[in-house]
């Protein structure tokens, strides 16, 4: 073994040489020579290495049973026979499959603590808070409800927000402004009543699109959608003049989406209270769309 | 001689150091030998004959050459003694040789 040219071979001779060097005294030179003499009986750098590394640990080993029996020891000799009174029953220390085992059981106990925090960890959500909440319809009195359609003027005076919460559309339609509403008094909250309110809309016997269709519009191949506003009273009948909401971009189809407003007047389904019929203002989409 | 006569714990490794020993009872091993017979590490092996000599089932002797003309050191070469051997096939009479493999 050719030691000056091989830096790992250096290293391994030192490790054998430490290790004897920590072996008990008596044992120290018998084990330095023994160990370099079959250190040089193994062939290759990592057999080397390897057996550098278990005389490490034979030498605890060794250190270990010597303390255990230390008074035994001072015997010991150096020549032939035994050198050093070993234990040959009892506890002996713990070999390299054990304490790899104590390493195993180890790592399982701290994943199992580390599982057993992280789960304690968790917090169980708070409950949550149900939503409450109070639908409040009008404060004020229900009052006589003005005379709609030949009285209004969309531009005329304020224009009143339309109530149309509760999906019912009342285009025009006027509603007094309730003024300035004084919130309830806490504690005193009941759910109120709640209107139940449909908007009316073309009804049975409502005249066909196609009819009202301008032949001029088809002429010039005109489509769209015109959105008439449309107030009628509680049997379906027009209380005032149809008017157009939304353009359709086409003058000649806004005047037949009129011309049909008006032509279905009588036959629109009209709005409703609590299924009671009711005078109200909604819209009607008019849609002119020409076939392939 | 200390624990002369005492039992040896015995374990698989010492079963295989026996083994290997019983290979060849009149032979004398170096450590070297009986780890490569035993398929013994030495961190496993040489406590292991400590014990056994120290329990007198083995002795041990230096080899008897000139360090400086065979340029290696002079190794350390074990025997089994005749209470050795004896005990030994005890112990094998005792455990199946299946352990061993």
């Amino acid at each position: 073994m050719n030691t000056r040219d091989n830096p790992c071979d250096r290293m391994v001779l030192a490790l054998v040489a430490r290790a004897a060097r920590s072996a008990p005294a008596p044992l120290r030179e018998r084990l330095a020579e023994e160990w370099l003499s079959d250190l040089h009986a193994q062939s290759g750098s990592l057999a080397r290495l390897r057996f550098a590394l278990g005389c490490c640990w034979a030498q605890q080993v060794i250190a270990h049973d010597a303390l255990a029996f230390g008074s035994a020891a001072q015997g010991a000799t150096l020549a032939q026979g035994p050198v050093i009174a070993m234990p040959s029953a009892g506890p002996s220390l713990p070999t390299r499959r054990s304490l790899v085992l104590l390493l195993i059981v180890g790592l399982h106990l701290a994943v199992v603590f580390a599982f057993i925090y992280s789960v304690s960890d968790i917090r169980p959500p708070k409950p949550v808070k149900p939503i409450e909440g109070t639908i409040f319809t009008d404060p004020v009195p229900p009052q006589p409800r003005p005379d709609v359609g030949r009285n209004y003027r969309p531009d005329a005076g304020k224009v009143p927000s339309l109530p149309n919460d509760l999906g019912v559309v009342r285009i025009g339609e006027f509603v007094p402004d309730p003024g300035p509403i004084d919130p309830p008094p806490a504690g005193n909250l009941q759910p109120q009543h709640v209107v139940a309110r449909t908007a009316g809309g073309p009804g049975k016997g409502f005249p066909a699109t196609a009819d009202y269709y301008p032949a001029s519009a088809i002429r010039f191949g005109e489509t769209g959608v015109a959105v008439v506003q449309v107030c009628t009273d509680s049997r379906g009948r027009l209380t005032s003049e149809p008017l157009v909401a939304t353009t359709s971009g086409s003058a000649r189809l806004d005047g037949g989406a009129l011309a049909l407003a008006k032509a279905g007047s009588g036959h629109y389904r009209s709005s409703t209270e609590e299924g009671t019929p009711v005078a109200g203002c909604f819209a009607i989409r008019v849609r002119f769309a020409l076939n392939d | 001689m200390g624990n002369q006569g005492k039992d040896v714990r015995i374990s698989l490794q010492t079963l295989r150091v026996l083994d290997a020993f019983l290979s060849g009872p009149s032979e004398e091993l170096a450590g070297a030998d009986v780890a490569r017979r035993g398929h013994i590490a030495s961190g496993t092996l040489y406590p292991i004959l400590l014990r056994l000599e120290s329990a007198g089932w083995l002795v041990s002797r230096w080899e008897k050459i000139d360090p400086s003309l065979e340029g290696r050191p002079r190794r350390r070469l074990y025997r089994m003694t005749p209470s050795g051997l004896r005990r030994a096939s005890e112990v094998f009479a005792t455990f199946s040789r299946g352990v061993l493999a």
